[in-house]
């Protein structure tokens, strides 16, 4: 990485912590408390961007996954993991600050409602990306049977969506918010998807040079030629 | 169209033929479905088994583990021999050879369920008598949605060598909605004695065609001897 | 537990886990060098002269 790369990197770094903090002061002093439900609303602050760039992350594997069924190039797989990862982190996010949420809300930490089930379905499809890519050894193997497993998951989770709202609901639909909500909930969005960004990217740097110290070390020429085995017939 | 489904009936034939002829699978996959159940309604005792709703989860999960054993051991079979390459080779067209192995995938489905549901309805006490084509219409819409999914993935998954645990993990997530739509349905269907929804047929259906699309289309992709 | 707990509390724990893993992504980095050093040792997997010297060990 060359010296101004680096210093936009850190600087949108430092940006997105300013932001984020300035978001968190800004949750706890500044917006008013809601009327229903009390300080425990001010969850929601965070839950929603937080489950917001979740689908985003998630579409990132989709897009990359596709792209690597259509390109067959390691890079396409390195950013399909790295945004998979990052999802997982987001959805254990959401679904923690739910349960608290739930905890504080219903007195329980879990009910089977068909929000949480759907974020515990969403988690766990992601869960299960991360976990069966290190149990397929060959790289092109791996990077076809996930990119296969990145697109039908994202296709599942309308489905998802559609078979949990046969089951009974308790979760709030819909919440009436003030324009300073409103205008908090943004200032929390930003900072929360320059976040999830930014880990994305991170983690994607990272990937990309492992994969490459991996990759030239058996074979310099596979980033270029799309990936066919040649070999025998069994 | 015709040339087309002999060849379907070409490829899911010999794999039957093979299955007969030897009996590994079925047997196999029968006698863990029965145990699955039996383990089930030990390990539930008398309270639950008798509220009745236990079975519809109990058989999903026989479905599941038997259903993942059989699309293993059907693409299993074309690893011998380099019979995948001969496959292959066919003059045919790779979906042909996706709907061949589904088929046949589905026809060891049902049979398992043919041994599997009655055990449970009578082990669980569990009242068909209600509405018995709704029931055979949820459990349908959920095999070819299962079958599909684990079709493409035994595909995928079956060159590698970790298979036995990997494809269960690949098609359980997946097959999630299915589960949750077709019990939830079941729930209403003989809980509420409330009418076949639908919203969950056309979850079913939705699920059904989503997956039957993208194998087709990704199958082609995947299929590498 | 009052709300304003809860709420601290999934607080806290949101901002441990986002910054937590960014941390450990920054770390992680810097242990394997910049990028530009990692292609250099990926390109010579034996330890060039001029790699660093975390640049042949990608682990």
């Amino acid at each position: 990485m060359n010296t101004l790369k680096k210093k936009i990197w850190t600087a949108y770094w430092l940006a997105t912590a300013a932001m984020f903090a300035a978001a968190v002061a800004m949750v706890f002093a500044w917006t008013p408390t809601e009327a229903t439900m009390g300080t425990v609303q001010k969850v929601f602050y965070l839950h929603m961007p937080v489950a917001i760039n979740t689908f985003l992350a998630c579409m990132v594997t989709f897009i990359a996954s596709i792209g690597y069924l259509w390109q067959r190039r390691q890079v396409w797989d390195d950013l399909a993991a790295s945004s998979a990862k990052v999802a997982v982190l987001l959805c254990s996010i959401v679904l923690l600050t739910g349960m608290i949420w739930g905890h504080s809300a219903w007195g329980q930490w879990w009910t089977w409602s068909p929000r949480l089930t759907f974020s515990l379905v969403l988690w766990l499809l992601y869960v299960a990306y991360l976990v069966i890519r290190p149990s397929i050894e060959s790289r092109q193997r791996r990077a076809l049977v996930s990119s296969v497993y990145g697109v039908v998951a994202f296709l599942d989770v309308p489905l998802v969506y559609l078979s949990v709202k046969l089951m009974p609901d308790i979760h709030p639909s819909s919440i009436a918010l003030a324009p300073e909500m409103k205008l908090t909930l943004l200032s929390c969005f930003v900072p929360v998807t320059m976040l999830a960004a930014g880990l994305i990217a991170a983690r994607f740097h990272l990937q990309r040079a492992e994969t490459l110290s991996m990759q030239e070390a058996d074979d310099p020429s596979l980033d270029v030629i799309p990936v066919r085995p040649a070999g025998g017939l069994t | 169209m015709t040339k087309v489904l002999r060849q379907i009936a070409l490829v899911s034939g010999k794999d039957l033929r093979i299955e007969a002829r030897s009996r590994q699978t079925l047997g196999l996959v029968v006698v863990l479905g029965v145990l699955i159940v039996v383990v089930l309604g030990l390990g539930l005792g008398p309270q639950q088994v008798a509220s009745g709703m236990a079975a519809t989860a109990v058989l999903w999960v026989a479905y599941l583990f038997g259903g993942v054993l059989c699309f293993e051991k059907t693409m299993a079979v074309e690893r011998h021999d380099g019979a995948l390459a001969g496959l292959m080779l066919a003059p045919i067209d790779r979906g042909v050879i996706y709907a061949g192995k589904l088929i046949s995938n589905l026809a060891l489905m049902v049979a398992l369920a043919l041994v599997v549901t009655p055990v449970a309805v009578v082990m669980f006490g569990f009242d068909l008598s209600a509405s018995p084509f709704g029931f055979a219409a949820i459990m349908a819409g959920g095999f070819v949605g299962f079958a599909a999914v684990g079709t493409l993935f035994a595909a995928a998954v079956s060159s590698t060598r970790l298979q036995g645990g990997l494809l269960a993990m690949v098609v359980f997530p997946l097959s999630l909605p299915l589960v949750i739509a077709s019990t939830q349905m079941m729930a209403r269907l003989f809980g509420e004695g409330e009418p076949l929804g639908s919203v969950g047929l056309t979850v079913l259906i939705a699920f059904d065609a989503v997956y039957l699309v993208v194998s087709w289309l990704v199958f082609e992709l995947i299929l590498e001897p | 537990m009052s709300a304003t707990t809860h709420a601290v509390a999934a607080y806290a724990v949101t901002i441990l886990l986002l910054w937590g893993y960014a941390a450990t992504l920054w770390l992680s980095a810097r242990r394997q060098k910049t990028n530009d050093n990692q292609d250099n040792a990926g390109k010579y997997p034996q330890g060039n002269p001029g790699s660093n010297r975390g640049g042949s060990d990608p682990s």
